[in-house]
């Protein structure tokens, strides 16, 4: 690890966070596979969100500690590229995201449809 | 015996047209084969310098992202920012336009939306140096030389001479640096 990947990262609780509709999007493709590890490109793939977009929500998430980010574990040479960092849900910021997703889908629903059946990892 | 000059002189006449066009279309088809030459030689370095600097651009606009964030965080951000960019660009080797089109995309969008990165991670202790606080003007210094060094790495890459010493050179920069 180099020195200037050491943070200094206190454990706390995680922080509410304003739960736009983008923000939704971006919740919802970490949700797609909640203890995998997303990168940046990937994560702009699946949300069709741009990089403007996307990586000021990840930071917010981040510190709010929703997700945590870690450099990849590879040998720079045999991969021939610098080791990118990829971003994770914690296990706080999992069952927010859940809890988050639940509600914004419960406050746009028309009152009278059924609700909609529940997205594998993404509602409770 | 009556000498024909006339039809003597007109054979000299018609033998000197032919050898004159022979040479005149020598000419030419040299003079188009120098041109040609030229022109295939002066399009590949034109061709060539023009993928040189769109390869560069995203890079640039990366480096004018990384100078919207707090001091602290230029260095990690765009040290992320560039690992991604790389990552995403060796998916399109070989087609220069697609590689300009998509990084720039992602370059410009991060130059939008970097302040908004910076508000977000300032004063939270995600991603800054342990090292001790410096002055604005030493982030810069680190932020233009990572910039350089990440440079000479995609370069390295793009030329497929990835060495283990070249690497080892370019960390060792960074480390002796930070």
């Amino acid at each position: 690890m180099s020195r200037l990947d050491r943070v200094r990262y206190t454990r706390r609780m995680a922080e509410p966070v304003n739960v736009t509709v983008t923000v939704a999007k971006v919740i919802r493709g970490l949700l797609e596979d909640p203890t995998g590890e997303h990168y940046g490109f990937a994560l702009m793939e699946r949300t069709k969100l741009g990089s403007g977009t996307l990586y000021p929500i990840l930071a917010r998430l981040e510190a709010a500690r929703w997700i945590e980010s870690c450099r990849e574990d590879i040998d720079p040479v045999a991969e021939k590229r610098p080791p990118r960092r990829y971003y994770r849900l914690t296990p706080d910021g999992l069952a927010y995201s859940r809890q988050a997703l639940a509600e914004l889908s419960a406050a746009v629903s028309l009152p009278w449809l059924p609700a909609r059946p529940a997205i594998e990892g993404g509602t409770a | 015996m009556i000498h024909n000059w006339t039809a003597t002189s007109t054979h000299i006449w018609t033998a000197g047209v032919a050898i004159g066009s022979f040479l005149a279309a020598l000419l030419l088809a040299v003079l188009a084969l120098a041109f040609w030459s030229f022109k295939e030689a002066a399009g590949g370095l034109i061709a060539k310098e023009a993928e040189g600097r769109l390869e560069r651009l995203p890079h640039a606009l990366l480096v004018l992202a990384a100078r919207r964030l707090p001091a602290d965080l230029q260095a990690p951000l765009y040290e992320e920012w560039f690992a991604e960019l790389c990552h995403r660009l060796r998916r399109n080797d070989g087609l220069p336009i697609t590689r300009a089109v998509v990084g720039i995309k992602y370059a410009l969008g991060l130059l939008v939306g970097a302040h908004k990165v910076g508000e977000a991670l300032a004063n939270t202790g995600l991603r800054t140096p342990t090292t001790p606080r410096r002055s604005q003007a030493t982030y810069t210094k680190w932020l233009f030389r990572y910039a350089r060094v990440f440079l000479s790495t995609a370069e390295l890459i793009q030329r497929d001479e990835w060495r283990r010493d070249a690497v080892r050179r370019l960390h060792k920069e960074i480390e002796g640096d930070a």
